[in-house]
């Protein structure tokens, strides 16, 4: 208070000088602002003990956090021939500490990627790994590390995951690391399109699971350290080369901007530069061939250690969508978990609303939402009337995003088995379900479906901009429906209105191959059914290949046949890498299911088998690189660090802003109010003129 | 004459300043007393907001379902947050977002969901809200209650100082809290470079 009356003291003093007014406001506005006292800082053992703690890194501008672990340089190489990706993915770490380490580096990586090389470049020197069964490659690399000599693992953790553990880099030097790997292009029509994916979602393990030990993959996938995406610790460069076989009409690159090189009409080079990008998002690249210039079939074989492989991708003939429409029940299932929230979550409510506005009025729907429990909008299935829709949006603009990701839950209600079998009646019962698939249970899923998919089709539409792919798609495959990405919200309309065109008939089902000849194994067995757009991809191991192929299946309820000539197929590499990448997927999906332990581990020999023979990375077997001299010396400790993979796009996580402006407003309104009042008062005194008391007037 | 005429002078020379001391007096009046109406209104807000979302709280408890608070509200309570040490009840809200802080104490949705692994954190306003954070001292405990009614005792086990501009990593090997509000405590900057945060481990859960 004392303040105060000074303050308007010295105001006054200001005034009989004849000074400007608002220089005394603004001198009280300061004043009162910095009325308040200091605080001090609490104790500075806390403090330490935070920065220590290895539950919680804490990253400063300042760099105070002083954490020396090694820096990761990717860069990759993609060479694309016709339908197969063939990718060199070459991981620099350097050591900056001044002790020897050793790095852990978990990625993700394409779900039907094959991994089948691995090499360790020390100076001028290559070491290349070879392929064991992975407890014999993890002895190896152990003993290796133990010995202080120079090693590398690669080890697959889950289908689209995988590590690389590199023993033994020098204090201040650095190691690379190439591994190899084949994927297939996946084409729609003739749009192909390609994806290296770049960060991992943390995925989401149901509590019950995780004391049963039912969650397959052999490390916790809680543990996946995630670092600030900010900071753009781990530099990815990328460089494609694309010969697609035909003149291309467009290519482009979805979430990164890339500098292109045209070298002629079919064959284009792309490059990412690592400066410009920070890895948050799926890199992704599509292209699409002039009309007519596309071939209909893609025919390859090879023939290897004594057995001829092949791999056809076939583009059925396209369906007129006016002349077929089937009156439809969509079932909606959305994932409301917290995994989903912000980003994720506006782009699956767009996506729904978007799908709820395409809904004919012969077809019939319902919407699910599912977290931590699961429910409908309606009891059943509804005609898509005015009224009902518009219950449906506000129901869908209502979600909001919080708890678990109990899928099972939904399945359980959106695939009700028995009960779509009573109901058909000439009607296609398709269940959409909108997810970014943050699971880490997916086989006791896949068994679900494949026991309660009943006359369903099931399709994934994948949200966000690092969904789980793999179970996205093998869900899609089970559910013999098809799988569609939605990496950001400006192309929700697009693919939604792709995905509705695609699913709303089938092009062709009850496929079947039909060749002559012995020992034949096609992979997949089960061929799913071809939707719009969609082409068939199989591989074929024989000992000797048949000179034709008989293609037949069902279009529209009549029979269709097409012959191809496999005496033609142009000879080329790495078709039976794909081979034998679709016959191991199958294997494990088998293996899977299956619930019998002898069966089981029969199962999991006719993969090593096969792996060892391919040189595949599997969940059993591992690349184990090993340089025979020892380097380091065995006094010297080693540390180990593990790097961190960048946190998708929207889910990195810094403080509020926890101060309000009430105590200035306050302060400030108060002591305003007192000037003020002050200021009548003298104006009252000045007016009554025979003040002797004060001289101000 | 003389000084008639000087008197006159001063007269009116006094009577201007007069009655600009007397407007100048009633616009400091008015900008004086919506200024403080407005800080009176952020209380308020906080006050009053507390109140209507304890009501949705209660209501979600019962049914099951998310219930907002008013019916344009933009976040919804997502957990109830009791410390019995420091006599505070509060219902925690989803996002930490300016306009759900506003209303209480908000809930970063990137880090882990109330009650689950991973870090939990939640931040309030140093002025209302987590005003009470400057006396929480180690060891006791926070109770914290999630939508699916499990109720998470944690521990408070240290307290420090940051900048503004720290990230957090999650981590899922621990149930941790972390109570995050402006620092120093009483400033009136509304904008300070620095946090103060209490960190908690979890002890026990219960339903």
């Amino acid at each position: 208070m004392t303040c105060i009356v000074r303050l308007i003291a010295a105001s006054l003093r200001f005034l009989r000088r004849g000074r400007k007014r608002s220089c005394r406001i603004v001198t009280l506005l300061v004043l009162a602002a910095s009325a308040h006292a200091v605080a001090e800082l609490p104790g500075k053992a806390e403090e330490s003990a935070l920065l220590g703690s290895a539950m919680l890194a804490l990253k400063f501008s300042d760099g105070r956090a002083g954490i020396i672990a090694p820096q990761l340089h990717s860069k990759v190489d993609i060479h694309v021939t016709g339908p197969i990706a063939r990718v060199r993915v070459a991981q620099t770490f350097s050591n900056p500490s001044n002790a020897w380490a050793e790095a852990v580096y978990t990625f993700p990586l394409p779900p039907d990627s094959a991994v089948d090389q691995l090499q360790m470049h020390i100076g001028e020197r290559i070491i290349s790994g070879e392929i064991q069964e992975r407890e014999v490659a993890q002895k190896n690399y152990q003993k290796a590390r133990q010995a202080g000599q120079q090693a590398a693992l690669v080890a697959q953790h889950r289908p689209n995951i995988f590590s690389t553990n590199i023993a033994n880099i020098p204090p201040g030097e650095e190691l690379t690391v190439v591994l190899e790997y084949q994927q297939q292009v996946i084409r729609r029509g003739s749009r192909y399109s390609l994806h290296y994916p770049m960060s991992i979602t943390p995925r989401y393990t149901p509590r019950h699971h995780l004391a049963t030990g039912q969650v397959t993959g052999d490390i916790p996938l809680t543990e996946l350290s995630i670092a600030p995406a900010a900071v753009n610790t781990n530099a990815t460069e990328i460089w494609l080369d694309l010969q697609a076989g035909f003149e291309l009409e467009e290519l482009e690159s979805r979430y990164y901007f890339v500098s292109k090189t045209r070298v002629d009409d079919s064959h284009w080079q792309l490059r990412l530069d690592p400066q410009t990008h920070s890895a948050n998002a799926d890199f992704v690249v599509e292209w699409q061939g002039r009309e007519l210039a596309v071939p209909q079939a893609h025919v390859f074989s090879q023939r290897f250690a004594g057995q001829e492989y092949a791999l056809l991708q076939v583009m059925p003939p396209q369906v007129e969508l006016e002349q077929y429409s089937q009156p439809r029940d969509i079932v909606y299932v959305i994932d409301t978990s917290g995994s989903m929230g912000g980003e994720s979550l506006r782009q699956a409510k767009r996506a729904l609303l978007w799908a709820i506005e395409r809904l004919d009025e012969n077809d019939r729907f319902n919407i699910i939402e599912f977290n931590s429990e699961a429910w409908s909008l309606f009891d059943t299935e509804r005609e898509a009337s005015g009224s009902n829709v518009a219950r449906a949006r506000r129901f869908v603009k209502g979600l909001e995003a919080r708890g678990g990701t109990e899928m099972r839950k939904a399945l359980d209600l959106a695939l009700c088995g028995v009960c779509a079998d009573n109901d058909s009646g000439g009607r296609l019962r398709q269940v959409l379900f909108l997810t970014d698939g943050a699971i880490s249970n997916e086989a006791p899923l896949f068994a679900v479906i494949k026991a309660r998919l009943g006359n369903s089709r099931l399709f994934t539409v994948g949200i966000g901009s690092a969904p789980n792919h793999y179970f996205m798609r093998k869900a899609a495959e089970m559910g013999r429906g098809t799988f569609v990405h939605i990496g950001k919200i400006s192309e929700v309309e697009e693919k939604i209105t792709q995905l509705f065109d695609r699913i709303d008939t089938p092009v062709m089902n009850d496929i079947e191959l039909q060749l002559r000849g012995e020992n034949i194994d096609i992979s997949p067995a089960l061929i799913p059914d071809l939707y719009s757009g969609e082409a068939l991809v199989v591989a074929i191991r024989a000992d000797d290949l048949p000179q034709q192929i008989t293609l037949k299946g069902q279009r529209q309820g009549e029979s269709w046949q097409q012959v191809l000539s496999l005496a033609t197929a142009s000879p080329r590499g790495g078709i039976r890498v794909a081979w034998a990448r679709k016959k191991i997927e199958s294997i494990l999906d088998e293996r899977g299911m299956s619930r019998d332990n002898e069966s089981r581990q029969a199962l999991r020999q006719q993969v090593v088998d096969i792996a060892l023979d391919h040189h595949l990375v599997t969940p059993f077997t591992s690349l184990v690189a090993v340089d025979k001299t020892p380097l380091r010396p065995t006094a010297e400790g080693l540390k180990n660090h593990a790097i961190k993979n960048n946190l998708p796009k929207g889910t990195q996580f810094g403080l509020a802003r926890t101060a309000t402006a009430m105590d200035v407003f306050i302060w400030t309104g108060r002591g305003m109010l007192l000037l003020g009042l002050c200021f009548i008062w003298l104006s009252r005194l000045c007016k009554r003129k025979q003040n002797a008391l004060l001289d101000v007037c | 004459m003389l000084s008639n005429d000087s008197g006159g002078v001063v007269k009116s020379r006094r009577g201007w300043r007069a009655v600009w001391l007397k407007y100048l007096g009633f616009a400091l009046l008015l900008v004086g007393a919506s200024l403080w109406m407005k800080g009176g209104y952020i209380y308020l807000k906080a006050e009053l907001g507390q109140y209507l979302i304890n009501r949705a709280w209660q209501q979600s408890q019962l049914t099951g379902s998310v219930n907002k608070a008013w019916f344009w509200a933009d976040t919804w309570p997502i957990a109830r947050l009791e410390i019995p040490s420091q006599g505070i009840t509060q219902i925690v809200l989803a996002g930490d977002s300016g306009q759900a802080l506003a209303f209480g104490p908000g809930h970063t949705s990137a880090s882990a969901q109330p009650g689950a692994d991973g870090v939990v954190l939640i931040s309030g306003h140093r002025d209302t809200h987590f005003r009470f954070l400057q006396f929480l001292q180690e060891d006791e405990e926070i109770i914290l209650q999630n939508w699916e009614g499990q109720h998470t005792v944690y521990r408070v086990s240290s307290r420090q100082v940051v900048d503004e501009d720290v990230l957090i990593t999650n981590n899922n090997n621990a149930r941790s809290l972390m109570l995050v509000t402006c620092w120093p405590f009483d400033s009136s900057a509304p904008n300070p470079r620095h946090r103060f945060i209490v960190y908690a481990q979890a002890v026990d859960e219960f339903f």
